[in-house]
């Protein structure tokens, strides 16, 4: 099938028209002084010199990240839309490249004056990141309702049930496993942590501490490789995730009132994809829009994530029976 | 996957583990790439030795139904593109085939009955899967 996008992409037009702004003023104060001061102390004034490029390459790369971000959480949140609601995420990208458009063009405004005091913009930041959400916001509130028409295949799982129902009246142990482990996740879980311990090699003659502390946290995120796994046994339901089965989420069977399949929005109703939080539930799930609900004797109720929800549940129900 | 031990079975636990691994592997339930509990964790789930676990994977693996990679999980190998050898063939089903062959023999069962069972499950597991 071919895919189509169903989240129009000119709401992303402010934040494309600040990014072009920031490259056209740096083209237009052309040549710039080299070397140039990167970094700035509290006092204004420089601390550190190198190509008058890096700002440039750093505001344009950072800003064409995070609209391709944008990009991808805008379509997401408009195919789990059942009616038109307004998308916060959408001006993510418009207030974040205009805050660094800002900061590029009074930085080169600052070289081409050759008084090397820098002196960060709060005013002029507030003021595009204002006219840039506000025109975002205004681009998100005339943007279309599409519906997103979703089909998923209800699984018969009615000879899984049956035999796990024989299962547990014969009284045998039983072990049933399944596996969210998504490419993405995956790829955050080395590439990122990868890039945190290359910015901290960098600048640990500096801040060692910060950087020690960036190196942790990579470690933490490379921890997270292998995704969430669910185990239903006769006593138990876990979650674990990641390479050294952190448990997430352990229920024992004896405490759980009902189990039911659950669709879900995850960016509007959890606001993304992991260990989530809203009103009504704690969820765990890395891809999807399905998952097995399961609420306790005492009222609180976890959603667990899964590829085969219809299959899920029913081994649930069969074991809390 | 679903794993359930019959402790009424005649059968080892390994075997069992191994039979029911290779079942929803053929009905589809299992697909190549799937990653399968640890062994740590299955044992202690279904309430069995950590060794009878490993020796089904062992199994499994030896049969290229597993792979087993450096510090991952085992996961369900890609499926035969070509039928394996007449060796193999005769080493994994030959001895278990000669058995069933015996048994029907002593059922009474004539050659055209037996072939007729085996076309008929033939069909029905096809269809599950």
């Amino acid at each position: 099938m071919k895919f189509k996008f169903i989240h129009p992409f000119w709401t992303h037009v402010p934040a494309v028209l600040a990014l072009l702004a920031g490259v056209a003023f740096t083209v237009m104060a052309l040549p710039l002084p080299d070397p140039a001061p990167l970094h700035f102390g509290l006092d204004g004034r420089p601390d550190k010199f190198g190509s008058p490029w890096m700002s440039t390459v750093w505001m344009a790369g950072i800003a064409v990240l995070y609209i391709i971000l944008s990009v991808i959480l805008d379509e997401n949140w408009a195919r789990q839309e059942k009616v038109k609601t307004f998308n916060w995420i959408a001006l993510l990208d418009d207030v974040t490249v205009a805050a660094l458009a800002t900061v590029q063009i009074t930085y080169v405004n600052m070289l081409a004056s050759s008084l090397y005091i820098y002196q960060f913009p709060w005013l002029e930041t507030l003021i595009a990141v204002v006219l840039a959400g506000g025109a975002a916001a205004l681009l998100e509130w005339m943007r279309p309702y599409r519906r997103w028409e979703t089909s998923f295949q209800v699984e018969d799982v009615s000879q899984v049930k049956a035999e796990v129902e024989r299962m547990v009246k014969a009284g045998q142990p039983l072990a049933y496993w399944e596996v969210q482990s998504p490419v993405y996740s995956n790829v955050l879980a080395v590439v990122v942590p990868v890039l945190m311990v290359v910015i901290a090699a960098t600048a640990w003659s500096e801040v060692p501490w910060l950087s020690a502390l960036v190196a942790l946290v990579a470690i933490a995120l490379t921890l997270s490789y292998g995704g969430f796994r669910t185990l239903v046994t006769r006593e138990n339901i876990i979650v674990r995730m990641g390479m050294l089965g952190i448990r997430l989420l352990g229920l024992r069977t004896a405490d759980i009132a009902a189990a039911g399949v659950h669709t879900f929005a995850p960016l509007k109703d959890f606001g993304g994809y992991g260990i989530r939080f809203n009103r009504d539930m704690r969820g765990y799930f890395l891809r999807g829009d399905r998952g097995v609900k399961v609420t306790t004797r005492k009222g609180k109720s976890y959603l667990i994530g899964s590829d085969h929800a219809e299959r899920l549940e029913a081994v649930i129900n069969a074991v809390i029976a | 996957m679903l794993i359930s031990i019959n402790e009424q079975d005649y059968r080892p636990v390994y075997v069992q583990i191994v039979n029911q691994v290779k079942q929803q592997i053929q009905d589809g339930s299992l697909k190549p790439g799937d990653e399968l509990p640890s062994v740590r964790e299955l044992a202690s789930s279904l309430g069995i030795n950590m060794h009878t676990v490993r020796r089904a994977y062992l199994v499994l693996r030896d049969q290229k139904l597993l792979v087993f990679r450096l510090g991952q999980q085992a996961r369900v190998a890609r499926l035969r593109s070509r039928p394996a050898g007449s060796a193999e063939v005769a080493a994994v089903i030959g001895e278990r085939l000669q058995e069933l062959i015996t048994e029907a023999f002593l059922l009474g069962l004539s050659r055209d009955d037996f072939r007729q069972i085996v076309d008929e499950q033939i069909t029905i597991r096809t269809k599950e899967s």
